[in-house]
């Protein structure tokens, strides 16, 4: 299939989620939803590798993206330093967006699926508890929640529709996201999580230490990363999915960071 | 008379259903477990469990069918209290300090969001898609209820037919979907389910407007809250739109803000009271009240019928 093909697919389904997401004065008041390209490039992956992506796919897509931004606009009400009424609409929205993918699995129906996606956030929500909590964690506590934080949706869903052979990259892919994310709001001097657990995991981390451990652990996962996608024999042309295209930006800065 | 009276010989399955929302809310992650456990430890009246429950009397009763979609709506009604809390700022709730007072707004999201998808696992349970349908749509009006509440704050020239849409969205909908679902879940016949939502719809209006009306009629002690607090927070009531009709009133009405000082508020809540507004709110509730009592009418006699019939009465008589 061609790129402007999956291309084509994710304005689309970009499209689609914005139609059902549609509320005038919610979105004029909190602006409207960022829908993340990159992960809902991975939630196309599968169907490009098929090169077949349905009307029933569409909304499965969908509804992987809905859960997330629910979660993701609840994150924002507690670092939400906007108004009062800001920060009741964020928690509204993000209620909003959870009563409608619930509404497009019921009305599909897959009932099976509702019950995967619950577990998933169920999941989710505890180890976000689990992090934020304070609790001195390991490298790999931390990055085992993180890594179930940012794919438990996808990877349910994944292998809710038989591509369980994804879910391994999906995850590293996700994590790194993730990763890169934390460093990014940590640069603009923002609180990361990822640096609050350098400072007060198990293992103690130096300030002057920060970026060279960040640095290494993307590198760590990016190999994992590379190894997978050999293993799946992906084409080049996934390469030009923006899940990709950053993920070979990193390689690149590593190969020649030497 | 205590309104667990009304449906007494329910007593064991509605300890089941506390038994189960206490399993329901267990989590290995400690503050999770502890926050949730919280809320529930509070109490609360547990009517949407209630209405489930006597509603699939009407049918073929299983309680171990059942109480999946008792358990899934009281978790579904505990997480908008818990995201509520955060909405409202507010410290206390049933005598007890909120999640997001105890521990933070970060916690309180948490919390709420793993109650729901707590609610939906029960509900998958229930392998009937109608029933998803059902309770998905309610959830969605639910939000843009709640939504709208916030649109509609000091909006002092809204219509009835708003206030009326909203607390149809915010309130009766659970109501009627809890007595729907206990239907379906009991397998009763179409009519019978039909009759049950609008039951449950009626009921669930003649409630909001009754909270309406307490709102300005009530102590602080009753109420857990100041008297007035929705007006002083924007809400436009029942009562508040008939007080309104009086010129001199409805002047000082639109005059309030969120900082009014307590003893204008005092004099507005005095003048709404003393006004016809509360007389003609209740005769308002007492209307959806009839109507409900009137959906039970062919349902054939039973002890689930007399329950309801008997709860609908006591929630529009409630003083507190």
């Amino acid at each position: 299939m061609s790129f402007k093909q999956s291309e084509r697919w994710m304005n689309d389904t970009v499209q689609h989620i914005l139609d059902q997401i549609h509320h005038p004065y919610l979105h004029a008041a909190i602006g409207q939803p960022e829908i993340d390209l990159e992960r809902l490039s991975l939630l196309l992956l599968p169907f490009y590798l098929k090169n077949k992506y349905t009307k029933l796919d569409q909304s499965y897509v969908a509804t992987a993206i809905l859960i997330q931004q629910a979660l993701d606009t609840h994150e924002k009400v507690s670092a939400n330093s906007e108004s009062h009424r800001m920060k009741q609409l964020t928690v509204l929205a993000g209620d909003y967006y959870s009563g409608l993918y619930y509404k497009i699995l019921s009305d599909i129906p897959d009932i099976e699926l509702i019950r995967k996606i619950a577990h998933a956030i169920e999941e989710i929500n505890e180890h976000k508890i689990e992090i934020s909590s304070g609790h001195s964690l390991t490298e790999s506590e931390y990055l085992h929640s993180l890594t179930k934080i940012e794919s438990a949706i996808i990877t349910s869903l994944f292998s809710h529709l038989g591509f369980q052979e994804m879910v391994p990259l999906a995850e590293k892919l996700l994590l790194v996201q993730r990763l890169k994310k934390e460093k990014m709001v940590f640069s603009e001097g923002h609180f990361s999580s990822l640096f609050y657990f350098f400072k007060h995991g198990k293992n103690h981390i130096k300030a002057s230490d920060y970026i060279r451990t960040y640095k290494s652990i993307v590198k760590r996962i990016s190999e994992e990363i590379e190894h997978q996608v050999k293993e799946l024999n992906l084409p080049s042309s996934t390469r030009n999915l923006p899940i990709f295209s950053s993920f070979y930006e990193r390689l690149i800065m590593y190969a020649e960071e030497g | 008379m205590k309104l667990t009276m009304l449906y007494s010989f329910l007593k064991t399955d509605i300890e089941e259903i506390e038994k189960e929302l206490s399993r329901a809310i267990h989590s290995e992650t400690a503050l999770l477990k502890n926050a949730s456990l919280h809320l529930l430890q509070a109490g609360g009246k547990r009517i949407r469990p209630v209405f489930v429950l006597l509603s699939a009397k009407t049918g073929q009763y299983d309680i171990h069918k059942v109480k999946n979609a008792a358990v899934a709506l009281e978790l579904i009604h505990m997480a908008s209290l818990v995201h509520d809390d955060v909405i409202d700022n507010s410290d206390m709730r049933r005598g007890r300090t909120t999640i997001q007072a105890e521990w933070n707004n970060q916690v309180a999201m948490y919390t709420g969001d793993y109650m729901f998808a707590r609610a939906l696992n029960y509900m998958t349970v229930i392998d009937d898609p109608a029933a998803h349908r059902i309770l998905s749509d309610a959830i969605v009006e639910l939000c843009i209820g709640e939504i709208a509440q916030i649109q509609d704050k000091y909006r002092f020239n809204q219509s009835m037919k708003d206030y009326f849409r909203r607390i149809k969205r915010k309130t009766a909908l659970l109501i009627a979907v809890s007595c729907q679902l206990g239907a379906v879940t009991g397998e009763a016949s179409p009519d019978i389910q039909k009759r049950l939502y609008r039951f449950g719809y009626y009921v669930g209006m003649a409630y909001q407007i009754t909270d309406d009306i307490l709102d300005f009629t009530g102590t602080e002690k009753e109420l857990g809250k100041p008297a007035g607090g929705d007006l002083l927070q924007g809400n436009i009531t029942l009562p508040v739109f008939f007080a309104m009709e009086n010129r001199e009133l409805g002047n000082k009405i639109k005059k309030v803000h969120e900082d009014m000082p307590k003893d204008d508020l005092q004099q507005i809540i005095d003048g709404i009271v003393k006004s016809d507004a509360i007389k003609r709110s209740s005769m308002i509730s007492q209307r959806y009240l009839v109507k409900a009592l009137e959906q039970l009418d062919t349902l054939p006699a039973s002890k689930a019928k007399k329950s309801l019939r008997d709860i609908a009465i006591f929630i529009g008589k409630r003083k507190y």
